[in-house]
């Protein structure tokens, strides 16, 4: 599953991010790395998400949440 | 640090010794929106000076505070990813024994140690913990004395927004130190890798050490952000809330801002009349009221329009509501290759392009702010208004308002076209960046703050922009005054200028405007666009008689176009919208992005302005000829 196909306010845990290294790095230095416990917050008109990674919010577009796979807790 | 845009008496001396003893300089860095150029404010007040980092469009600011203070650009790590990144990396590489200040973010603790321990490994520092009452609000308050002990550095819980009103922070200078037990990583600087992104998995291994014997509660699951956010970032309310703000922020640099240039306006005038009663007649009191007065007064103008942009801007990143924007517009916007923030300037643009290149400013990296500030030239501003209303209403009456709107949407077609162009040749890396915007949470902007930014942003602008002004408005007083023609002595088609503008005159010829009274009208229309028609009116020497203009510029481009006066008023309007819409805009783009860019936009917008102006033209007189 992928972080753009959640419901909202449900624990997942990042499985993977299958983006090239660079923007892959960024996302771990921002806190969305292998492991971390996320829950989408909100949807955006464009399906993009909003998504809590502990007390932070992240916006993704919809291309980027599509490439988020997550597994639910 | 060379180029600088301002003086000011602490921060020039602040400068001066950040390059003679690096070693007493203090580096603020943060990540970005946690507060870092809020901070910077309230340490160094008005005592600061806004410059580029050399070689590059990266704005950096020095202060004086304890020693000097540089405000570096926000950043999330050490391994760059754009220009304002590389020149934090840069910076702190320059300066390895710099006491450097990072700034925490309580809400985002894992984040904010991430880049603590890349600064902090070697050198020494202290951290700074802001949104402490948002994190604790959140029920994850951070214990700032276990911090300290945990990290070994000096801990200083503060906000931003009120600064040090303690001195805690200073006084915690002297005590910094490297962080304790910070892994080492390759100094790279470069591009990410795969050797960069087990660094950053070796790092996040010692953060997550430091926050589970930290033993930050997990946060509540809903915010009171959160519940706003259900309702701006709602699809079906979320998008007219933001036009609404966008439609606002337009009100501010037309409706709301032209009384202020009105009155600045008037004062000038009134200082004017007042020199020309003072200096004799004669060269002396041309150069000095036509020429720098009349420079000093343009700048003076655009002083509060920008002063209210500025203040709309700082309000609505303050707040937290620019992020939204941004995530609102991103897909709009990715078309183009560009972040969804650049919305905010372009809008900015139809109501004036100057306060709109300054906007740019809210762009998160250094080619996006570069890109917008090349596009914004073809939003048509309100100053380009008139000139259209005079020639669809000389040649087009009945279709006057149809003529206009396609200008409006002819220059929409000119961005977005510019946009995909730009992100096919010189732009091609930014349409390859996944959208991933930090939400910071709302706040109540403080305004002292606010306004302490404003008045340094808007006496930057006046002293490096209006210096560019004030000395070409003298130069083009000066051609004007100087005769080249006995006869017609006293006129602009006697003057220096008129003659250049006739000798520039037959390169319009393809466009159907090889006419002086034309060029000459573009010409001043490169000083602004407002005063276009007042210098045609000058040139038929008909005043204010808006019928006896009309008349002549009508026989002007029925002759100068044998015979499609209304193709090459078409024409005219389009090169209008296309060149190059005003000295202050020109000034405020060299400000931000240099010469070399601002010399290439002029080029590519005279190129585009005149091949469409003669396609127009062309297909118009064909038109013409068939009807």
């Amino acid at each position: 599953m992928h972080l753009g196909d959640c419901s909202l306010d449900r624990d997942v845990v990042v499985l993977s991010v299958d983006l090239p290294p660079e923007s892959r790095a960024r996302m771990y230095e921002i806190g969305l790395y292998t492991g971390a416990v996320v829950h989408v917050t909100h949807r955006g008109p464009s399906g993009g998400r909003v998504i809590a990674v502990g007390g932070a919010r992240l916006a993704l577009d919809a291309s980027t949440a599509g490439r988020v796979e997550v597994e639910e807790l | 640090m060379t180029t600088c845009h301002d003086t000011a008496g602490d921060a020039a001396l602040a400068l001066a010794e950040a390059a003679a003893d690096p070693a007493g300089t203090v580096l603020l860095v943060g990540n970005p929106n946690v507060g870092k150029s809020t901070l910077f404010n309230r340490l160094t007040g008005a005592r600061q000076k806004v410059m580029n980092a050399p070689g590059t469009t990266v704005e950096l600011r020095v202060g004086a505070w304890v020693g000097p203070l540089v405000d570096l650009p926000g950043t999330y790590s050490l391994v760059s990813r754009s220009p304002d990144e590389q020149v934090v990396t840069d910076t702190l590489a320059a300066q390895p024994h710099a006491v450097a200040v990072i700034l925490l973010d309580a809400t985002a603790l894992s984040r904010s140690l991430y880049l603590l321990a890349q600064v902090g490994a070697d050198r020494p520092v202290v951290a700074a913990v802001s949104l402490l009452d948002v994190a604790r609000d959140r029920g994850s308050a951070v214990d700032t004395d276990r911090l300290a002990a945990l990290l070994g550095v000096p801990v200083v819980p503060l906000d931003p927004r009120t600064g040090d009103p303690d001195g805690a922070l200073a006084r915690a200078i002297p005590d910094a130190r490297p962080v304790a037990g910070a892994p080492r990583t390759t100094p790279t600087g470069a591009a990410h890798d795969e050797v960069a992104l087990a660094d950053v998995e070796r790092l996040f291994e010692w953060v997550h050490g430091i926050v589970g014997e930290l033993g930050t509660p997990a946060p509540v699951r809903r915010t009171r952000t959160d519940a706003v956010d259900d309702v701006l970032l709602n699809p079906w309310f979320g998008a007219p809330v933001f036009l609404a703000a966008m439609w606002l922020l337009f009100q501010l640099t037309t409706t709301a801002a032209a009384p202020l240039m009105g009155f600045v306006d008037a004062g000038v005038t009134a200082v004017a009349d007042a020199a020309r009663g003072v200096l004799p007649d004669g060269w002396v009191e041309g150069l000095a009221v036509d020429g720098v007065l009349v420079g000093v007064g343009t700048v003076l103008t655009f002083l509060p329009l920008l002063a209210v942009v500025y203040l709309a801007l700082a309000l609505l990143e303050d707040s937290g509501y620019l992020a939204r924007a941004g995530f609102l517009a991103d897909r709009w916007m990715r078309t183009l290759g560009l972040d969804g923030r650049a919305m905010l300037p372009l809008v900015i643009g139809f109501g004036c392009n100057v306060p709109a290149v300054a906007a740019t400013q809210t762009l998160p990296s250094a080619k996006q702010r570069l890109l917008t500030g090349l596009l914004v030239p073809w939003t048509t501003c309100a100053a380009r208004l008139p000139v259209y209303v005079l020639l669809a209403g000389a040649f087009f009456p009945e279709q006057a308002g149809t003529a206009i709107f396609v200008m409006y949407l002819l220059s929409l077609g000119l961005v977005v076209a510019g946009g995909l162009v730009a992100r096919r040749t010189a732009f091609r890396t930014l349409s390859r960046e996944p959208l991933l915007l930090v939400l910071p949470a709302y706040q109540r902007p403080r305004l002292r703050p606010i306004l302490s930014s404003v008045w340094v942003r808007v006496r930057s602008f006046a002293l490096k922009a209006g210096s560019i002004i004030v000395v070409t408005l003298t130069v083009m007083w000066v051609l004007m005054a100087v005769p080249v023609d006995e006869d017609a002595e006293g006129s602009v088609e006697g003057s220096l200028y008129g003659a250049t503008a006739a000798a520039v005159a037959p390169t319009l010829a393809p466009a159907g405007l090889d006419d002086w009274h034309v060029t000459a009208a573009l010409v001043s229309g490169f000083v602004a666009k407002e005063v276009v028609v007042g210098s045609l009116g000058q040139s038929y020497a008909v005043g204010d008689d808006a019928a006896a203009l009309d008349e002549g510029i009508r026989a002007t481009l029925d002759e100068s176009s044998g015979g499609a006066g209304a193709a090459a008023a078409l024409a005219l309007m389009v090169f209008v919208l296309g060149y190059t819409p005003c000295l202050a805009t020109v000034s405020e783009q060299w400000r931000r992005f240099g010469a070399r860019w601002t010399v290439v936009g002029m080029a590519v917008q005279l190129a585009v302005a005149w091949v469409l102006a003669v396609v127009v033209f062309q297909a118009g007189a064909v038109l013409t000829r068939l009807l």
